[in-house]
């Protein structure tokens, strides 16, 4: 007999994953995107964008009650957030110091690798919590973040070197 | 320098990369309040486009629920699924493994991706500067290979983490050398760090995908002052998840050339051999070429000119296979594991006339070929299809062995001017069949395969189409030798066997008859067994 595996069991929860994810968690990315943008249209705006952006990958997402998934939210509308923010300094003809925009994390405490990646730019953190949190490969990560995938090997690159370089400037042994 | 005192790439594990960013995703979530807590008053406008949003993704999964329903409800019925699953762990660790989904007019058998076995991909250069060795690799092929302090024909030096190839021009003395580790290898050569000497960012342009992947070189590097190109890429192998890989050219050559070998590295992705020893009367194995890292060949009974195919595959995350039909009318095993026979999909009219679509004759043209799909332990996938009913194809698929035979190793001595090996086509020597091609640039080219006969299988009739011209002087000189042109008559296949050897060889050219003739007259033996 061969085996099949049922890859989703339908009934009545999974008929509106989206719809659950956006009731879920549209407090919480309204949170996230007030704390970088600090105007409530625009954290809107860039709540929006979230969503679309999880509708695109939906089939990326598993349990839409899990921390990973949360992080997942969190992380885009980060992302959104801080793509407004730049847009809104081009059109005010304004400096815009990437790194020093997004979330602030507190460090988890391991004085090494977690605490340096806590405090990389949100760019660097971003790509390296959807690979190694989320499990994604860089073609999915591509897909996600709307760039090449040759771009997200370079992404991937400097984001591990800017972690040496914290890891180091913090004193630390490689 | 890493923490063991050697210089590396990038210093941490992939465990540790995962173990870092779920302690910053746990501090990262628990530094915002819970989704409940938050209830923020939106918009009207946001509200209405989100709603908006809302529905037609509601409406969306809708009609994906209705497809799977069905697939459900089809598989509910051929399987008892519960039972089989509480009483066979191996069933349940292939679960994981073997995803088969039924749409509405095919059925597609896919994998789910596993942990990493810890195995390093094996990548190889697809062509080599002019004058250099391929490796030996058992061959004898004039590669030599380094392995610690001394150098010797055979394979490549290989550890868990890394592999390095040496080439040679024994015509210069010049060497040419490749290799790949995995990227936190603490055996990644020091160039891989080394920001302080002389280097600048260089792009490879991938020809396999053209994709462009950022690299680096250093000019006149290390003692030997020779050239180096290092460069990184994430790769997955097999059912593996992706890892990343650092690669790295070394050599006296220009970083034009580096960077070309570069962009010609490919996955070397050696199939182990599986050969039909049992056939239906009257069919016999055409000489068609297939390519790594699918096999097929194709067996046809000249008389009827009935026809059908054994592909073999290992499987992958990137990989899916589509059969056609949903008739799935019958499980079977093979080699005692599960495989499943399709009949192909039957026009209605045919299907009201012989009510059982089993029972529709398969040498009705109305009826397009049935398939027979199976997997073994190792991640290989078989597939048979053809116009074969059931018993047949599970005849054919008991009588498939693996062929553990070395093949010697046979070289052609001349070749016209101009030509050189295809630079996208690898010479395979691990498998059944030695299969190498050469371009001229100008649209000239010659295919040179050969592979063990198999005592009981008639061989030597052309692809379907071919005419056979074969000139009374060579029936005469050479027994077994056949010439056939294509229908078109662009493409002639010499074909031949070495009784003594029990080789057949196979010559595909775009050249003349005199000229193929003369390169096969050139064929040597260079060395008894790989």
């Amino acid at each position: 007999m061969l085996v099949y595996y049922l890859q989703m069991i339908d009934n009545e929860e999974d008929k509106c994953k989206f719809e659950r994810l956006y009731l879920r968690y549209r407090g919480i990315l309204f949170a996230v995107a007030m704390k970088i943008l600090r105007n409530p249209q625009d954290a809107e705006d860039a709540v929006q964008q979230a969503f679309l952006s999880i509708i695109e990958n939906l089939n990326k997402i598993s349990g839409t009650d899990c921390p990973e998934t949360r992080s997942y939210a969190v992380t885009i509308t980060e992302r959104k957030a801080i793509d407004i923010l730049r847009a809104r300094s081009k059109i005010a003809d304004q400096e815009f110091d990437e790194t020093a925009q997004g979330l602030e994390i507190p460090p988890p405490g391991d004085s090494g690798l977690a605490d340096a990646m806590a405090k990389l730019p949100a760019r660097y953190r971003t790509v390296l919590l959807l690979r190694y949190d989320n499990g994604y490969d860089t073609g999915e990560l591509a897909e996600i973040l709307h760039i090449k995938r040759e771009s997200v090997n370079r992404l991937l690159w400097r984001a591990k070197e800017a972690l040496k370089e914290t890891i180091r400037e913090g004193g630390g042994t490689l | 320098m890493n923490r063991t005192g050697e210089a590396d790439g990038f210093p941490f594990s992939e465990q540790e990369l995962r173990a870092a960013a779920q302690a910053v995703r746990v501090s990262m979530l628990s530094s915002l309040p819970e989704p409940s807590e938050c209830r923020p008053v939106f918009s009207d406008r946001f509200l209405r486009e989100m709603d908006a949003l809302c529905r037609r993704e509601r409406r969306r999964e809708k009609s994906r629920t209705f497809l799977r329903r069905a697939a459900i409800i089809l598989l509910a019925v051929f399987t008892g699924l519960t039972v089989w699953l509480a009483a066979d762990a191996d069933a349940r660790a292939s679960l994981i493994r073997w995803i088969r989904e039924v749409h509405q007019s095919w059925t597609e058998y896919r994998f789910s991706p596993r942990e990493n076995t810890g195995v390093l991909p094996d990548f190889s250069l697809s062509r080599l500067p002019e004058g250099y060795s391929l490796p030996s690799t058992g061959t004898g092929s004039g590669g030599r290979v380094q392995d610690g302090n001394k150098t010797r024909d055979g394979d490549s030096t290989q550890n868990q983490d890394g592999r390095m190839v040496l080439y040679e021009n024994p015509d210069t003395g010049e060497r040419l050398t490749f290799g790949l580790w995995f990227y936190n290898s603490s055996n990644l050569p020091a160039v891989f760090s080394d920001y302080d000497r002389e280097h600048h960012t260089v792009t490879i342009h991938r020809v396999s995908d053209h994709m462009d992947l950022v690299g680096f070189f250093y000019p006149e590097y290390g003692d030997n002052m020779e050239n180096v190109l290092v460069w990184t890429d994430y790769v997955r192998s097999g059912t593996d998840m992706e890892r990343e890989l650092g690669f790295c050219l070394t050599g006296r050559l220009s970083e034009g050339e580096l960077l070309e070998l570069a962009g010609g590295v490919v996955p070397s992705q050696k199939l182990p051999v599986y050969e039909l020893t049992w056939l239906p009367e009257g069919y016999a194995e055409t000489p068609v070429i297939t390519w790594r890292p699918l096999h097929i060949s194709y067996y046809e009974n000249p008389e009827n000119g009935d026809r059908f195919s054994f592909r073999y595959r290992l499987m992958n995350n990137d990989f899916s296979i589509q059969v056609p039909g949903t008739n799935h009318w019958d499980v079977a095993t093979v080699w005692g594991h599960p495989a499943d026979f399709y009949t192909g999909t039957v026009p209605d009219t045919l299907a009201d006339l012989w009510g059982n679509p089993a029972d529709v004759p398969t040498d009705s043209p109305d009826t397009p070929p049935n398939t027979l799909i199976w997997m073994d332990n190792d991640r290989l996938v078989f597939v048979l299809e053809g116009k074969l009913n059931r018993d047949t194809m599970l005849q054919i698929a008991e009588n498939i062995r693996q062929n553990h035979q070395s093949l010697p190793v046979y070289r052609i001595g001349w070749l016209p001017e101009g030509y050189q090996k295809n630079a996208y086509r690898l010479e395979e020597t691990a498998a059944p069949r030695y299969d190498c091609a050469y371009a001229d640039g100008g649209g000239g080219s010659i295919h040179f395969l050969y592979y063990h006969a198999a005592a009981e299988r008639p061989v030597l009739f052309p692809p379907s189409g071919w005419a056979d011209i074969t000139p009374d002087e060579l029936r005469t000189n050479i027994r077994t030798a056949r010439l056939f042109q294509s229908e078109d008559g662009r493409q002639r296949l010499l074909a031949w066997v070495d009784e003594t050897e029990s080789m057949v060889f196979h010559l595909y050219s775009t050249e003349d008859k005199d000229v193929i003739l003369h390169i096969a007259d050139s064929v040597f033996l260079a060395k008894t067994t790989n």
